[in-house]
């Protein structure tokens, strides 16, 4: 019998998990089977941005027919802090309040309902401190900041500014995003003896879950245990916050002696839990006629919020995206996180790149409308090129870009000069027949660097066992929430042992099995895991091969692994076969994997180096329909081409790109955090808080891999990252919606228009206009 | 009367639930998830916005399953109904053929939106219509998903095709007058008579119809003890009854039911109820639970008012009739008293030589409350404005007919008095800023509309949706 060669790697498998998602039967934390000793916490948070504690009143609870139990900041054993980077970052908060909504005390009963009543009970009495600082431009005038300002310089920006013969100067704003993960912060608590504590929650760190109760609860990481089977979503909101609430539950757990959990219900998750930052622009550029930028000046300020988190990163990824694909010879960019009195802002699908790309392409195309030619043509001028160079104002060089692939790819998909030209035919009719409906078209391309800006975080470790059946345990650092990371190392081990993917069995992250990994983030999940996941998979197999050579009658100098079979020459032995030799002839079936990212430096002080083991490279063309009457708008037709390397499963990538896209279109149109003078988010539920729903989809919407390519890098399988990249190319949408607009009235001034252009900011930026006229 | 043994029952997934007693009042979700154990539907969001929650329901009347939120009806809503969950549905070893065509299609990432995207589309199983993007979008226009961007769970959808399912057959589990969960008691009156009877009897007590709305506000525990009426299975109040000019419907004749038995006959207003919650809020709320909770944005209500809609109103003191338009007094309050209800709407079809309009503007398309929601009922004679009534939610504490606007604009012609209209709106109008839009744009938008109003009655052209237009 002669086997077929099969491959596990480039094969577009369905998610693992999929028939369990669809019949409900696949686990999230919340579901999990209670035991009867199981306790329900919920947060009692405050209710003013700025303020010093007198008092928590816990009177209102005596009364209850059932016990209950409040701890603060006061009962904390070890340090109240869980900061990812910089520490000073309370769980709860101890004496100054500093956002509405803070965590101040958890209270536990022995039923969720019971535990969230009585938590409306306890007063917290404060006294005022002074004004809380609200926004971004309060803190800007008030140099509040939270960290030193960043910057990033290259030439001389004043001059060539100066020396330029056009310039223009501005400013804008880029609002905020709720993650709106469908599962809202969970986790669970149980005490051991001997201190030991084991949590399952829903982050995307459990690593900093363990060293965050740790610090917490003042033990040491080796007792503490986090364990993550899936995430119902994270999208960054599950990076540095699930540890705030993971040590919030662990500290009752700690004090009662029982296990607890901790469910946000989705108002509390939305007022407490941290966000995509918001961002003001403010810039001033130098061109020539054509549009070549000679110097460009900019500055980002970000609302951080009241702790710095990964505001810092989040701010460095931001700055060196404003780049883009252009190649700027004098430039200056500055970066200034905002401290106010808001909760702090986090990590979110993109990490601070979309803000910096908005702001350059919304720049690109405010230059484009001041000298009335196309913001293509603008670009062109500053492309990465022989002519115009490579180096990026960071000091990394772009090598190996796929910029004209997927220009020219994403051209063709669309059809984009034919259809410019019928949607300007499409407006002129519309207006000589008085109609307020306008269509605009957009281009665009983006080039996303791929790594943690901090190299240390560019590590992962796997762990793999072989058992006598030939059955395979898969166990890795990265996390499950849906992009199919699992599926994809899974792959990526199938392959391995040439067995088919079944064989592979996957188990939840934990820290005893893998220690001391990165978040799952920064799109890095597969490019680090998987490798780690092929690392510790070809040790075993390195030692089935021996085993297998000893085990032929002269074998070939190369015993080849496929189709769940172990084969030299003619001969051949199952892979279950083989492993149970192996056990025999006692030899371990067993190996940890480990990997970090080659090549990669950065100097955080002066923002110099290679941050980016590589790019991904991808463009997009959004087609928009507005209502100049009304202000609605939106998106008819979206073709995407995404470079992603040698997949490892087109499906799935193909699924993160339409997701990404998707949710991006969210943050620059829809989706609108809204607070009151006092610092209250209102917006803290999906009836006020608007996330697409499916008829915001596209009707046509073309997704395509770059075809026939693969990472020049070494990544596994020349692969290409995926999670990130995609939502940028929704800019392409904001562009064209800036685009109808600007075919709707002559001398027109969009530059001031702001994110997310909903049809209130749509409408306002049409009527400032008539006003002016 | 009663049969004992099926007194307090419920049906999920095929099998008779008694109610025992409860520590407190709960909801259809936390009931599924924490006394049954059925955990495949999750919880999202708790407000009716997310469906995560999903569930079917079939009851006596309608057999067919319809889709619901489980997070915004209380279990003491749900005595003698069948409910269907996501493991009533399929298993892994038996997918039904929505589940299949999702894991084929790689509909679902993260997964735990599932559930209930499935819950929602099975309704298609069960529906006679052709399955176009059109009405997988209505059909999933309450369940949010953050990961796929939609597209492949509309893809698995479009692939289901002709594939059909008979609904499951209704279980019988006989009627409950009163069931008493924790320290709420839910009445179940089936006719008027009993309910007077109640009213009589009863002290403190709140009616509950859909109960979306209200359901919204409480705490689900509580140490107080409360009486709620359910007044859905009173017969009387549900009776349908067209005449030549005038619908009377009852007061708890659901949205969905209202949507469709007014499809053919009011097209004018397809959208706006299209976009009333999604379906699984519109198969549990009721036309009059919308009206009485007097919301200053409730979608029905400039609608029901330029229709001149009066409402037969139900209580101890007997019968009264009041015109809609003096119903609402100020912020969600209205003229009922304590002991008195709707019991049906006498709505005038707009008359031969008038036309009417309706908008309504979100920051979202479908499942959003309205920023501004405006209907026009207006004549055209001789080229002038013969008559025009103008309703508007959304502008004021109460939604309200604007007679000032409204009367500038009589006698004018069309341009003169779209004109007079625009230039005074502000004198007539007066909006308030917040979460959902600025005063300013509730303005603009107003503005617009009335230039849409005059470009479709000088093209003679209904108003098309700004979704349809390609």
């Amino acid at each position: 019998m002669k086997p077929k060669r099969t491959f596990q790697v480039g094969k577009s498998f369905n998610q693992d998990s999929a028939s369990r998602h669809v019949t409900g039967e696949a686990i999230y934390i919340d579901d999990i089977p209670e035991n009867s000793e199981l306790m329900h916490a919920a947060l009692i948070t405050s209710k003013n941005a700025y303020s010093k504690i007198k008092k928590i009143d816990l009177s209102q609870l005596k009364d209850l027919p059932f016990d209950t139990h409040v701890f603060t900041a006061r009962d904390i054993p070890g340090k109240n802090d869980i900061g990812p980077i910089f520490g000073d970052e309370p769980i709860m908060a101890d004496g100054i309040i500093s956002y509405y909504g803070q965590p101040v005390a958890v209270l536990v009963a022995n039923d969720y309902q019971k535990a969230m009543y009585a938590a409306n009970l306890v007063k917290i009495h404060t006294l005022s401190i002074g004004n809380p600082i609200l926004n971004i431009d309060d803190a800007y005038i008030k140099k509040s900041f939270l960290s030193k300002p960043l910057e990033i310089i290259k030439g001389d920006f004043k001059k060539s500014i100066k020396d330029s013969s056009h310039s223009i100067k501005g400013n804008f704003s880029i609002g905020g995003q709720d993650h709106f993960y469908l599962e809202s912060h969970i986790s669970i608590a149980t005490p051991n003896e001997n201190e030991e504590m084991t949590l399952w929650s829903s982050t995307q760190h459990p690593t900093e879950v363990q060293h965050g109760v740790g610090n917490v609860l003042g033990i040491p990481s080796a007792k503490i245990d986090c364990k993550t089977r899936r995430l119902g979503g994270g999208f960054g909101g599950k990076e540095s916050q699930a540890t705030i609430f993971a040590a919030i539950v662990a500290l009752a757990a700690n004090k009662i002696k029982k296990p607890v959990k901790l469910r946000l219900d989705r108002k509390t998750d939305m007022t407490v839990s941290g966000k995509r930052h918001d961002f003001k622009v403010k810039y001033e550029i130098g061109f020539n006629s054509k549009g070549k930028i000679n110097g460009l000046d900019i500055s980002l300020l970000s609302n951080g919020g009241n702790v710095l988190d990964l505001s810092g990163p989040v701010m460095t990824r931001a700055l060196t995206h404003l780049d883009n694909c252009y190649s700027f010879k004098n430039f200056r960019a500055r970066g200034y996180i905002c401290k106010t009195n808001t909760v702090s802002n986090t990590a979110f699908r993109g990490f601070g790149g979309p803000q910096g790309m908005l702001a350059i392409e919304n720049i690109l195309d405010n230059v484009a409308n001041y000298l009335n030619v196309s913001l293509d043509q603008v670009r062109n001028e500053n492309y990465y090129n022989e002519k115009n160079g490579f180096k990026t104002p960071y000091g990394q060089v772009v090598i190996n870009s796929k910029l004209n692939e997927v220009l020219k790819e994403v051209n063709h998909l669309s059809n984009y000069k034919k259809r410019k030209k019928a949607i300007a035919i499409f407006n002129e009719k519309q207006r000589k027949i008085n109609s307020s409906l306008r269509k605009g078209i957009a281009m665009m391309p983006a080039k996303f660097g791929i790594s943690f800006n901090k190299p240390s975080l560019n590590q992962a470790g796997a762990l793999i066992h072989v058992y006598t059946d030939g059955s395979i345990r898969l166990n890795h650092g990265g996390t499950e929430m849906g992009q199919g990371l699992f599926t994809k190392v899974a792959q990526v081990v199938a392959e391995c042992f040439g067995v088919s993917l079944d064989n592979v069995h996957i188990t939840p992250t934990n820290t005893a099995e893998v220690p001391n990994t990165s978040a799952t983030a920064a799109s890095s999940g597969s490019d680090l895991n998987g490798m780690a996941a092929w690392n510790a998979a070809e040790k075993i197999k390195k030692r089935m091969q021996k085993c297998a050579f000893e085990l032929f009658d002269k074998p070939l100098k190369k015993i080849i692994f496929r189709d769940n079979y172990v084969i030299s020459g003619n001969q051949n032995i199952t892979f279950e076969e083989l492993a149970k030799k192996c056990w025999e002839k006692r030899i371990s079936l067993s190996s940890t994997g480990f990997y970090k990212t080659p090549k990669i430096f950065w100097d955080q002080n002066n923002l110099k180096g290679r941050p980016y083991f590589y790019y991904t490279w991808g463009a997009a063309v959004s087609e928009a329909l507005i209502d100049l009457d009304t202000g609605e708008n939106r998106i008819l037709r979206a073709d995407i081409v995404e470079d992603c390397g040698k997949s490892l499963n087109e499906a799935i990538d193909i699924g993160q790109i339409q997701g990404g896209f998707v949710q991006g279109l969210g943050w620059l149109t829809c989706e609108e955090l809204y607070f009151n003078n006092e610092g209250q988010l209102l917006t803290t539920g999906p009836s006020k808080y608007k996330i697409p729903g499916s008829r915001d989809v596209p009707t046509r919407f073309n997704v395509k891999l770059l075809e026939n390519t693969f990472n020049e890098e070494k990544t596994i399988f020349r692969s290409k990252a995926v999670g990130e990249p995609p939502l940028l190319l929704a800019i392409s949408h904001f562009l064209a919606i800036k685009d109808a607009i600007k075919m709707a009235f002559d001398n027109i001034d969009i530059s001031k228009i702001n994110s997310p252009i909903t049809p209130s900011e749509l409408l306002k930026c049409i009527n400032d206009h008539k006003h002016v006229n | 009367m009663n049969k004992v043994a099926t007194k307090n029952s419920l049906v999920v997934n095929g099998k008779k639930f008694q109610i025992e007693k409860l520590d407190y009042d709960i909801t259809l979700l936390d009931w599924i998830r924490t006394k049954l154990n059925l955990k495949g539907t999750k919880e999202g969001c708790n407000e009716g916005d997310c469906g995560a929650c999903s569930v079917l329901v079939i009851d006596r009347v309608s057999t067919k399953p319809r889709s619901i939120n489980s997070c915004l009806v209380r279990l003491g809503q749900m005595m003698g109904k069948n409910i269907i969950t996501i493991e009533g549905i399929g298993n892994t070893k038996n997918l039904n053929p929505i589940q299949k065509s999702f894991v084929r299609n790689n509909a679902s990432q993260c997964g735990f939106c599932t559930p209930g995207f499935v819950i929602s589309a099975s309704t298609l199983l069960y529906s006679q219509k052709e399955i176009n993007e059109e009405l997988i979008h209505d059909t999933l226009s309450g369940n949010l998903c953050r990961c796929t961007g939609y597209t492949p769970i509309i893809e698995s959808l479009k692939k289901i095709k002709n594939t059909r399912l008979l609904p499951p057959k209704f279980i019988e589990v006989g009627m409950t007058e009163k069931v008493q969960i924790g320290k709420a008691i839910y009445f179940h009156p089936k006719s008027l008579n009993e309910l007077l009877k109640l009213l009589k009897k009863i002290k403190r007590f709140k009616f509950l119809s859909g109960g979306t709305d209200l359901n919204l506000e409480r705490e689900v525990y509580t140490t107080s003890s409360r009486h709620l009426i359910c007044i859905n299975n009173i017969k009387e109040l549900s009776e349908i009854n067209f005449t030549k000019n005038t619908l009377k419907v009852g007061s708890t004749v659901s949205i969905e039911k209202f949507l469709e038995i007014t499809d053919k006959k009011l097209p004018q207003i397809r959208e706006i109820l299209k976009r009333f919650g999604s379906p699984l809020i519109r198969n549990q709320a009721t036309i009059g639970g919308n009206i009485c909770t007097s919301s200053p944005i409730g979608d029905l209500s400039p609608i029901f008012l330029v229709l001149g809609t009066k409402l037969n109103t139900y209580g101890v003191n007997g019968l009264r009739e009041i015109s809609l338009d003096r119903f609402f007094t100020r912020y969600r309050k209205n003229v009922l008293k304590k002991t008195e209800l709707i019991k049906n709407f006498v709505i005038s079809m707009p008359k031969k030589d008038y036309k009417l309009f309706s908008w309504k503007f979100s920051k979202r398309f479908d499942q959003d409350i309205s920023t501004l929601s405006i209907a026009v009922l207006v004549k055209i004679k001789n080229n002038k404005i013969n008559d025009i009534k103008i309703a508007a939610g959304g502008v004021s504490e109460k939604p309200e007919i604007l007679y000032g606007l409204s009367q500038l604009m009589i006698g004018e012609t069309l341009a003169e008095g779209i004109k007079k209209g625009t230039d005074n709106l502000v004198k007539y109008v007066k909006p308030i800023s917040d979460l959902r839009g600025t005063a300013e744009y509730r303005i603009n938008v107003f503005k617009g509309v009335l230039r849409k109003l005059d470009i479709s009655l000088r093209a003679n052209k209904e108003h098309k949706s700004f979704m349809e237009i390609i």
